[in-house]
Parts: structure tokens; C-alpha cells; sequence
């Protein structure tokens, strides 16, 4: 993960170019991933 | 058919959710965004300040007293998107180093009241976790319980 400073000297981006960054990270973090197997929290009765 | 056409470009499914910090100095105006990822029911949540120029910016540092607060309002906000749509995931991950410990610190504090309606997840890498403090996540995933 990238560090303020690393932000800081970037370039300028704007608004929607940074809601497309952040969209292509979080896309490429979500294509490793399988949602159908999530894990499932035990609850007070299961234990 | 065969008529001249314009070019024409299909915009992002996104949402858009926006509040004012308030102190005693000043206002700063917020504005969450999440937007459709490549998963449809995937939603990736954004926070921005809106500058005193209109443009949205991921890195500011308003310093308005007001972090609690704002951090409930972004919570909040994750149960109304939910409560909407209560099939979809919100996903989303700090800016930088401090802002993603933070959430993690946030999400450990609140965990006991968020799992009573939703639950939430950590990915590393290839996996995903339900989430436990004190362990350094990539992303972080919330959904409600029927997902």
C-alpha cells in the first residue's frame, strides 16, 4: 500500500480520476478473491 | 441501421451520499462515493473532502475535530446503502497506511454493534477473513447477514 507521501508527490488527480483508481485497485484486490465461499462467524448457540 | 451516430460512453453504476462536517471554525462538505466494481454487487466506497474549488479530494486533512463523527457518519451511511440494496457488498480500503489502520481500529471498536446486523470481512491476498482487530487487512468487505 502506497504511503502519504507517496500520494503527495503524485500527480494531481481529479475527483473522477481518483474514483477510477481507486475502482481499478479495488477491482484488481476483488479479482483474487472467491465472495461465494465466505467464511461464516460461529454464533453463541454453535459454540 | 444504418444512420450516422454519435459516440456515446456508458457511465459507472455508482451513488453518491454526501454530509457536512461542522465545527466551531468551519464546514467542510463530504462525499461518499461507491461505485459498481467489476463484481456487480460489489460496491467500492470512497470518502472525499469537496474543496472549496468543487474538485473531490481522497487526501485532505480537514482537521476539523470531528474524526468520530465522521467516521460514524460513514458507517451509517454503509447501513443505508445496505438497508437498500441487502444483497451487495461495500468494499473499501484506507488511502494510505495511517487512514487503512485506522478503519481497522474503528471496525475493532464497533465490531460487537456492527456483527449484530452485519458482518465484516478482510482480504489478504487470495483470502478472505472475517475480519478480527489486530490483523493487517488489504480491503475490507461489509455486508449484511443474509448475504
Amino acid at each position: 500500500m502506497k504511503t502519504k507521501k507517496d500520494y503527495q508527490s503524485a500527480p494531481r488527480l481529479t475527483g473522477e480520476q481518483i474514483v477510477d483508481k481507486k475502482l481499478k485497485e479495488m477491482n484488481e484486490l476483488l479479482s483474487k478473491v472467491d465472495l461465494s465461499k465466505l467464511p461464516t462467524r460461529q454464533t453463541s448457540n454453535q459454540k | 441501421m444504418n444512420e450516422h451516430s454519435y459516440p456515446f460512453t456508458l457511465s459507472r453504476r455508482e451513488f453518491c451520499y454526501e454530509f457536512v462536517s461542522v465545527s466551531a471554525e468551519k464546514e467542510v462538505k463530504k462525499v461518499v462515493k461507491l461505485s459498481q466494481t467489476n463484481l456487480p454487487n460489489v460496491y467500492n466506497l470512497a470518502l472525499f473532502d469537496e474543496l472549496d474549488t468543487g474538485k473531490l479530494c481522497d487526501m485532505a486533512e480537514s482537521n476539523n475535530n470531528d474524526l468520530k463523527t465522521i467516521l460514524a457518519t460513514v458507517i451509517k451511511i454503509i447501513e443505508d446503502f445496505l438497508d437498500r440494496s441487502p444483497k451487495c457488498f461495500v468494499a473499501f480500503r484506507g488511502s494510505d497506511q495511517r487512514r487503512q489502520r485506522l478503519y481497522r481500529i474503528v471496525i475493532a471498536r464497533e465490531l460487537s454493534e456492527i456483527i449484530e446486523n452485519f458482518e465484516v470481512f478482510g482480504g489478504i491476498e487470495t483470502q478472505i477473513f472475517l475480519f478480527k482487530p489486530n490483523v493487517d487487512y488489504e480491503f475490507y468487505l461489509i455486508s449484511k447477514h443474509e448475504n
